[in-house]
């Protein structure tokens, strides 16, 4: 409950931290679990590396690129690692920009962008 | 042949859309409902080209070429500290004229390519307050080089000029952009050396000095970390040559950004359509 918790105080389960230069996705599997998801740096290549945590417990860390999630009516699929996060629609969209090059305004300022 | 009739430079807050839509006075948004009325009663443009600071590709040059694009919400919203309502905006897209553009782009060298993005805020909070009605091809402003991104501005122009397309270009961003210095009370907010530096832009854009935007003093543009990194202009240079901007207004002070607004002649004589 943590995790969704910071994520009504953004008004949003996907907010951009200017400060650590990442971005977090929050959201459940669909047995429940709590998911945070953490784009920690945009490479060159526009992936992200990444860091999946489901509950307190690190599960993957990886390198997240834009053809390997897919979208679904209530949440996002990823490829590898294969986990279902449930989010709402408006959250995945933004995460979706973010994979495709978005920088959005922050939900953290920093003294820069990105 | 086709005609890329002005270029813009404007600001893409997304309170701008939230004082629209409540009628709050801003010089910005008025700013930007003349541009859309230019836009649509006196240029005629049948496509707009939005380049949006927030569209940072690091690997290259994209362009979405939808059929329709979609918005999506890429800024706080509410009930964070300045969050916004959730706006929304679609559009008609112009694959033809955003293919064109990347087959440009590739000609001139750069690496090119087409992503299904949509709109962020940073491309349709401005077209919404300017109530524009034309199509529009979104794409990428990019973490590239200035050279690089001043090729992608000549490779636009070319492109529109190949099509038989009367089009604009807007490239919106913020000379200061320091979200981070945000206060409660907009009038304590705006800091001497973010005034400095958007006079000193200010000055060089409307003498079209725009190659001395790149040795401004580096600890003045990192403490006003300007949106995009000053590359709209540098793209609004490669489009329209490097004529001199006209600042049609500027408001520095707002959640310390500094909204300014200039139009770019292209050399193109607008024939009314």
């Amino acid at each position: 409950m943590i995790f969704m918790a910071i994520a009504e105080q953004f008004g949003s389960a996907f907010i951009y931290d200017a400060v650590q230069k990442k971005a977090v996705l929050w959201g459940k599997t669909e047995t429940g679990a709590e998911v945070q998801l953490e784009l920690i740096h945009r490479n060159d290549d526009d992936s992200h590396d990444a860091l999946l945590m489901i509950g307190k417990n690190e599960k993957a860390r990886f390198v997240l690129r834009e053809e390997e999630v897919e979208y679904l009516h209530a949440g996002i699929q990823l490829k590898q690692p294969s986990v279902k996060i449930v989010v709402d629609n408006v959250s995945a969209a933004k995460f979706r920009g973010f994979t495709k090059g978005n920088i959005p305004t922050p939900d953290i300022p920093g003294d820069s962008l990105p | 042949m086709g005609e890329l009739l002005k270029a813009y430079f404007v600001p893409n807050g997304s309170y701008l859309m939230q004082e629209d839509e409540d009628n709050i006075p801003d010089p910005s948004v008025d700013a930007l409902r003349r541009i859309g009325k230019e836009i649509r009663e006196e240029l005629k443009a049948e496509v707009m080209i939005v380049a949006s600071p927030h569209w940072g590709t690091k690997s290259g040059f994209y362009v979405d070429p939808g059929q329709h694009h979609t918005s999506f919400t890429d800024y706080p919203l509410l009930p964070a500290k300045w969050g916004r309502r959730p706006f929304s905006y679609e559009a008609e897209g112009d694959p033809d004229l955003a293919l064109a553009i990347v087959k440009s782009a590739e000609a001139m060298g750069l690496n090119a390519g087409i992503k299904t993005y949509g709109l962020d805020h940073g491309a349709f909070c401005p077209v919404k307050v300017m109530r524009v009605n034309c199509k529009i091809v979104p794409v990428t402003i990019t973490q590239r080089p200035f050279q690089e991104c001043l090729i992608w501005g000549r490779a636009i122009r070319e492109a529109v000029e190949g099509s038989s397309r009367r089009a604009v270009l807007v490239a919106p961003g913020n000379l200061t952009h320091r979200l981070d210095l945000r206060h409660d009370d907009e009038s304590e907010v705006y800091f001497d050396e973010a005034k400095q530096f958007d006079e000193l832009v200010i000055d060089l854009v409307t003498a079209g000095k725009f190659d001395e935007l790149e040795s401004i003093d580096p600890a003045l543009l990192k403490t006003a970390a300007p949106e995009a990194g000053l590359r709209p202009l540098v793209l609004i240079k490669g489009a329209t040559g490097g004529r001199p901007g006209k600042l049609l207004c500027y408001h520095g002070m707002k959640y310390s950004v500094g909204d300014a607004t200039f139009e770019f002649a292209t050399g193109a004589q607008p024939s009314g359509g």
